[in-house]
């Protein structure tokens, strides 16, 4: 062997071990910090158009409007609102605040705003396009001119992906967004850009000038770590203070210890299951009716959400956010978990068992089979699965799960029975929600369900060119009475998630949910030292 | 006539190249999925305005033909694309992040070739007695361990518990005030180096053994015997030389495929490396960045091959490349 890379590769586990005690010290976070453990530095990467608008895990940059949970919506760089009598034209009259670098913020930014993404035929400019062109009657005004009718405008642009307002005096000069590195992050929100050590952590201060009032919390600092146990040691070893997004069993495990505490944000994501009323024998009315009784949800939030989750069994809409959206008559007791009332309508609507295996057989004198496409075993849907597979074999149907890759998933709804799929609280909350099933509601493509029911369409058509709140109530009712009669979809639950937090540093977390599952602006501004 | 065989090496590497960017660009396509739907699937499925602008927006839209055309061109000329989720020059974020596995595999590597080798050599040399076997059996277990757990391991035991090392990054939060420090850096990177240098250990570790036994029979090694040399010397002078000669392609394409090798460890370390950069590109489908990092390995295992070839007549100079015998 060669004696000098011998020597070099001596030297070079010397030189590891030398670096060994030098370590206690640093690897505490910084005292006045709160350390977030975040799971990927996405949010960093290129500028903040590029990520598809940044409505709350931002905490530099600000939208107009922002979601609440009590069926409204919260100022944010607006803090009042108007719409004319259609919803033609929304008026936004502004917060007086000032950008980073102590320009002014005015109406001119919002609808420089608006120009830009349209102007850039940015793909976010889907969100805005039902909006004609935008004017400004003084610095604190800013008026939104519809094309028809948009009694929604201020769902679109709060969530999913929402926009957020930028800067002209910095973006009018960049010509080309899609690869324009941002390395400033000027914005208006209440903590402003320092530095960032790349993949690794991003700091950010107090912005003393907010104009919601300063920060309680001087510094953040965002600890990129992407993987999730990896996370909860960290936490563990005091190195961050708070992970969001846990699992049931490791909330369990963790609670109490090292100072830890979990609290949940409960009722985030509302869990459905779907049918597909063009494929047999989910085509059947009567078969789908069945069907819904034969739902365990008390067993699904044991097993799969180890309790972190509440049974629904409300049309779509979620009682605990859309409040009165829900139609109290409905559905009765049409969802009720009755094993054996499936079982006598299934044999009323000739689906039983003719030649003794156990295995029901339709019409066409074969076992039925349910399908169902799943991404990978572990993940929710495919649990939920598990749970229905065994309780439908008592009943006599069978259940089929077809892996499917990730992003072939909503297609692949159309090709099979059934289908899980957890939606944020938000798309829970509004009669306006309710459009999820009509046909085409898709821009011009099928809905998940292929629902397509003419006296559905037109109550959806009707509520899109109602701006009253209480005749949009009235004809979001009239929908869910068709959902329950038609049952295209069958509620399961509504699931909490969980956060851990160093409870010794930090507190007044559970006092405010977040918008949705990882820590946001509103959190954070109630947030105070222990 | 060496300048020849040589032309003609990289002629033959060039048209390699050329038919794996094909073989990389077809296959991805064929990927179902695409960015918007992985970045934001209800968005994507509510709004496919927004999958049709997007796909405008980034020239998805024009005919499969016409993008490889474009991006065969672009190739040539040096320009592999813009990423997706980085909005940076692919070969920027690709640099960037070589250069953070580098950091963590290079020392590995070397480390585990030298141990393996002369572990393996020394193994190969005494076979069949005690220590040999226990040697070789240790070898399998550790080998049979997949790298991740001995990273949870190292992290557990003298991350967590002893506190010894941090649990994972590159750096310590006060870099954000002063900056990344190479001692930094290299305290965190002792952990991964050491679970990297574990789990290829063992497979330089067989190779070598082997070598190193065939030439146990060989008739120079009797001869150096009977000139009476110490059995060391033996094997150091005279087995070693020989038992190298095979081992230098193995460690050359090793060395280009651990790169990709490496994204468990870089994982469990949130050690942001080239293998963390592959896994989140095929995640969320960045095709431009996942069609640069593969070409960028195809680059490495061709050059890597040349290397190899070029070095032989070094190490043995009875071999002549580019002669035909």
């Amino acid at each position: 062997m060669n004696p000098m890379l011998r020597t070099s590769s001596f030297v070079f586990i010397l030189a590891l071990l030398a670096l060994m005690p030098s370590s206690d010290a640093e690897e505490t976070s910084s005292e006045d910090a709160l350390v977030v453990a975040v799971s990927s530095s996405f949010f960093m990467q290129g500028n903040v158009l590029g990520q598809g608008g940044a409505p709350s895990g931002s905490f530099v940059y600000e939208g107009l409007v922002t979601k609440n949970r009590e069926s409204g919506y919260d100022g944010w760089l607006a803090e009042s609102w108007e719409s004319n009598e259609d919803a033609t034209a929304w008026t936004f009259h502004l917060v007086e605040a000032q950008w980073h670098d102590g320009q002014p913020f005015t109406s001119e930014d919002v609808e420089f705003t608006y120009n830009y993404i349209t102007d850039n035929k940015m793909w976010l400019a889907s969100v805005l396009s039902m909006v004609d062109y935008v004017d400004c009657p003084d610095e604190r005004t800013a008026v939104f001119h519809m094309k028809s009718p948009s009694p929604a405008f201020l769902d679109d642009i709060s969530h999913c992906p929402g926009i957020c307002i930028i800067p002209k005096h910095i973006w009018e000069d960049i010509d080309d967004p899609d690869h324009y590195v941002d390395e400033e992050f000027v914005g208006t929100g209440p903590f402003k850009f320092v530095s960032v050590v790349p993949d690794q952590y991003v700091k950010l201060v107090a912005n003393g000038d907010y104009y919601g009032g300063r920060p309680a919390i001087g510094e953040v600092i965002l600890k990129i770590i992407p993987n999730k146990d990896a996370q909860i040691l960290a936490m563990k070893s005091g190195e961050v203070d708070v992970v969001s997004e846990i699992s049931p069993a490791v909330a369990q495990s963790i609670e109490g210890s090292n100072g830890i505490e979990t609290f949940v944000a409960p009722e985030t994501r509302g869990y459905e299951l779907g049918f597909n009323l063009n494929n047999y024998p989910t085509d059947s009315p009567e078969f789908r009716k069945a069907m819904a009784h034969a739902i365990d949800r008390e067993k699904i939030c044991n097993i799969v959400f180890g309790g972190y989750a509440t049974p629904t069994e409300t049309t779509f809409l979620m009682p605990s956010v859309a409040y009165d959206f829900v139609n109290p008559d409905v559905p009765g007791d049409d969802y009720e978990y009755d094993l054996e009332k499936a079982g006598e309508m299934l044999d009323a609507a000739g689906f039983t068992d003719l030649d003794g295996d156990g295995w029901r057989e339709g019409s066409d004198g074969e076992d039925v089979v349910m399908i169902i496409p799943i991404t990978g075993m572990g993940a929710d849907d495919s649990k939920i699965a598990e749970v229905l597979r065994e309780d439908w074999k008592e009943l006599g149907i069978k259940v089929e799960m077809k892996q499917v890759e990730s992003s072939q998933k909503q297609s692949e709804y159309h090709n099979s029975n059934f289908f899980i799929v957890g939606m944020p609280y938000l798309m829970h909350d509004d009669a306006d929600d309710l459009t999820h099933f009509e046909v085409d509601s898709h821009f011009g493509n099928p809905n998940w369900y292929d629902y397509d029911e003419p006296d559905y369409n037109a109550l959806a058509e009707e509520l899109r060119n109602t701006a009253d709140q209480d005749e949009r109530k009235e004809i979001g009712y009239q929908m869910q009475e068709i959902l329950a009669e038609d049952v295209p979809t069958v509620p399961i639950c509504s699931t909490d998630v969980i956060f851990a937090y160093r409870a010794d540093r930090f507190a007044g977390w559970e006092d405010v949910a977040p918008l949705y599952w990882s820590v946001d602006t509103k959190m954070i501004l109630n947030v105070r030292r222990a | 006539m060496k300048a020849e065989y040589l032309m003609r090496r990289v002629l033959y590497s060039l048209l390699a190249f050329m038919i794996s960017v094909s073989l990389t660009f077809v296959l991805l396509h064929l990927m179902p999925g695409d960015y918007l739907h992985s970045i934001l699937p209800y968005l994507a499925e509510k709004n496919p305005d927004a999958a049709r602008m997007f796909r405008e927006q980034f020239g998805l839209n024009r005919s499969i033909s016409e993008q490889y055309l474009l991006y065969m061109v672009n190739i040539i000329q040096g320009n592999w694309g813009y990423s997706f989720l980085y909005g940076l020059p692919v070969l920027a974020v690709i640099e960037e992040k070589l250069r953070w596995t580098l950091v963590i595999l290079f020392p590995s590597t070397v480390l585990s070739i030298f141990i393996g080798m002369a572990v393996g050599a020394y193994s190969g040399w005494i076979n069949g007695s005690k220590t040999d076997l226990s040697v070789l059996n240790f070898m399998i277990f550790v080998g049979a361990v997949p790298s991740y757990w001995w990273a949870m391991l190292l992290i557990l035991i003298f991350g967590f518990h002893m506190n010894l090392f941090p649990l994972g990054g590159y750096a310590s939060i006060d870099a954000l005030d002063v900056g990344v420090r190479i001692s930094d850096v290299l305290r965190h990177a002792a952990l991964p180096i050491t679970a990297l240098t574990i789990s290829s250990v063992p497979g330089t570790y067989y190779l070598m053994r082997n070598s190193t036994l065939q030439t146990t029979g060989e008739e120079y090694v009797l001869t150096a015997r009977s000139k009476g040399l110490r059995e060391m010397e033996i094997l150091r002078h005279h087995a070693l030389k020989n038992a190298m000669l095979p081992m230098v392609t193995v460690i050359a394409l090793e060395l280009a495929q651990m790169i990709m090798g490496s994204v468990f460890v870089e994982t469990i370390f949130s050690w942001p490396g080239l293998g963390l950069l592959t896994f989140e590109a095929l995640r969320v489908r960045d095709l431009p960045l996942l069609q640069g990092i593969f070409l960028m390995d195809t680059l490495m295992v061709i050059l890597a091959n040349i290397v190899a070839d070029l070095s032989y007549p070094f190490i043995d100079p009875r071999v002549k490349v580019g002669e035909s015998v």
